[in-house]
């Protein structure tokens, strides 16, 4: 069977979403392609992938969807522009993987959905649901082995650093810019939320923890409460989005669950943060550390930034890539398809509009 | 030397703290100099023991009520006896490592506490011990109060909203007898600190499974909070500043069942 032909549309963010489908046999990568308009630093790093890939990089979308057989479209620009390069692939009859976030407002993931559906093409938003200790905590729980689900938690703290620390701007000194700052970012990889529109990792992250849970109950979101802060980055205090929240949720069924996301900064975690689900069930409980399987790793003149704990055995992109595929094959659906997708930007969107208003919110389906 | 009468200690553990106590003596006296108890006192037994003027330390992680709280008191003074009401939990040596790092140390400022508290049925969890944990390791009243449960389950969640947007998520769950489950993590503005039993777990291995055993932080939290309330009637210190703590727990504690009720967020006047 010969691979799926792939179009990178925009590798400016995550170019590892590229490198993760690629990595599976199903899926070759044959053109990198961009919009004409995109700022020069864009062209430039969607130049760099497609020399690296050895494929040409056409700045033109629809030209590149059109013209180089492709079947699939993998989607990773600037979070603005995300669901609009997925829905013009949709409508060209290209199946989807796209970075997250979905998007920066409901009516694009509105969109989206609608696109998505009435083209009939496949869509896989990315994400860690095969990570192995994640797999493993789906299966017990699937299992029967903690009884019904009462409440899942899901800590989610990732130790990197954004530009400097809370309160040192100096008086009279201007704001931080979000976009120059997550352009200059890029080269360590601590760039976020990648865009012109300042974004809080609850907005960004949140549909990690939510995927998890969402894996582990199937269970719609119906009501938020939940308290953010801009307690690590100036950065994010400047730009008046969060860096830490914790949240509330109130599921279908009478579940509850919870989560605590924050950017916690480089130097809070020996080994990039701190990830667990908890699962209470019936008849039991479950702790799980996400980034098991682990080794520990430490010697002599060893990098302060290097992480100690390193996770393996992690075949989360191939097995995302492999899910991609059975969906395509079979025209059935991926572990986060284009309506779930919507449904975790909504929780985050009612988890924001929760903390403005000090109350909890309604997640609007 | 104050006579110590503990209530609520195995041998074992008297035995334990009797050889650790530095300027006191374990005493099954009727007539002690002070009384401590470790599990649920009997308020009318503390109410005596203080109106004879004994001193009284409630550190079974509770506090009694705000008005009865206000009515020992009141009969405590004519006799000079103290009252002290500590929280075990805050002496354990992981809440005390984590305080010590805590601002003006080099965690920073807290941004969000995060209480797991898993126990089997049957065993006591009184909701405002944690939350007066909570408060004191975030160093001021919540301002928004939060909670949802499962009567069925056994489960209740409380969220906590502090002043500029910190917060703190607490669960107390119910497990299988034989099981229980503690975790708090504290991430502050220049570090983390997670003292989570899944890190303290040894396993044994019997066929099948391995069974994870934790290894507890022994008696030295109980060590703490005698030779803390020893010291402090020696040197006659006041102990009632650390009621305030309780008296914020108390509120926070009504305005969880408020919250309950409403299904609303409840503002904490005055915080």
């Amino acid at each position: 069977m010969p691979p799926f032909r792939c179009a990178v549309l925009g590798a400016v963010k995550h170019d590892y979403v590229a490198r993760g489908l690629a990595s599976h046999p199903r899926f070759e990568i044959a053109v990198v392609a961009d919009d004409p308009n995109v700022p020069a630093w864009a062209h430039e790093r969607n130049q760099q992938f497609a020399d690296e890939c050895r494929v040409p990089y056409v700045r033109d979308v629809d030209r590149a969807l059109r013209e180089y057989d492709v079947q699939v479209a993998i989607v990773s620009p600037e979070a603005e522009r995300h669901c609009d390069l997925s829905i013009r692939a949709a409508l060209a009859g290209k199946h989807v993987v796209q970075d997250k976030p979905l998007s920066t407002r409901r009516g694009e993931c509105d969109r989206l959905v609608e696109a998505i559906e009435r083209s009939g093409v496949r869509f896989l938003m990315w994400n860690r649901n095969f990570l192995p200790a994640v797999l493993h905590a789906r299966d017990l729980v699937s299992g029967g082995a903690v009884g019904a689900v009462v409440a899942v938690h899901v800590d989610f703290y990732f130790a990197k650093d954004a530009g400097p620390p809370l309160g040192t701007r100096r008086p009279g000194y201007p704001p931080l810019s979000w976009p120059a700052h997550q352009i200059a970012a890029h080269v360590d990889g601590s760039d976020g939320g990648l865009g012109n529109e300042p974004m809080g990792d609850l907005a960004i992250e949140g549909i990690y923890p939510l995927g998890y849970i969402r894996l582990l109950t199937g269970a719609a979101v119906q009501r938020v409460f939940a308290r953010a802060t801009a307690h690590f980055h100036q950065l994010y205090a400047d730009n008046a989005v969060e860096d830490l929240a914790g949240v509330t949720l109130e599921m279908a069924g009478g579940l509850i669950g919870s989560l605590a996301v924050g950017r916690i900064g480089a130097g809070s975690h020996p080994s990039g943060g701190e990830i667990k689900l908890h699962v209470l069930g019936s008849e039991g409980a479950l702790v799980i550390g996400e980034s098991r399987p682990e080794v520990l790793v430490c010697y002599r003149d060893q990098p302060p930034r290097e992480p100690r704990q390193r996770r393996v055995a992690a075949d989360n992109d191939f097995l995302l890539a492999d899910d991609f595929a059975r969906a395509i094959d079979t025209g059935g659906e991926t572990i986060l398809d284009a309506r779930a997708g919507r449904h975790l930007f909504a929780v985050c969107e009612a988890a924001l509009e929760s903390c403005r208003s000090g109350q909890p919110v309604s997640v609007i389906e | 030397m104050i006579r110590l009468a503990v209530n609520g200690a195995t041998e074992a553990v008297r035995q334990a703290l009797g050889s650790r106590l530095r300027g006191a003596t374990l005493q099954a006296t009727p007539d002690p100099d002070a009384a401590v108890f470790l599990d649920r006192p009997d308020l009318g037994a503390v109410r005596q023991l203080l109106a004879a003027g004994k001193h009284v330390l409630l550190a079974d992680g509770s506090c009694p009520p705000a008005d009865l709280l206000d009515t020992l008191l009141l009969v405590a003074r004519p006799g000079g006896a103290r009252l002290a009401v500590v929280n075990p939990a805050s002496h354990l040596p992981s809440c005390q490592l984590i305080r010590r790092l805590l601002a003006p140390g080099p965690l920073g400022k807290p941004g969000l506490v995060r209480l797991h508290r898993w126990k089997p049925p049957g065993v006591p969890r009184p909701l405002v011990g944690d939350l007066e944990w909570i408060t004191g390791l975030m160093g001021s009243a919540p301002q928004l109060v939060y909670a949802v449960d499962n009567v069925p389950a056994g489960f209740l969640h409380v969220q906590l909203g502090f002043a500029g947007g910190a917060t703190a998520l607490l669960d107390h769950a119910r497990v299988p007898a034989g099981d229980e489950y503690g975790s708090l993590s504290v991430i502050a503005s220049a570090g983390a600190a997670h003292a989570d039993e899944h890190a303290n777990v040894q396993l044994l291995y019997r066929g099948g499974p391995p069974q994870a055993l934790r290894t507890g932080e022994g008696v030295l939290a109980l060590t703490s909070l005698l030779q803390d309330f020893v010291e402090g009637l020696v040197s006659g210190r006041d102990f009632s500043p650390s009621l305030a703590g309780w008296r914020t727990a108390l509120r926070v504690d009504d305005a969880v069942r408020l919250s309950l009720t409403s299904r609303r967020a409840i503002p904490l006047e005055g915080s």
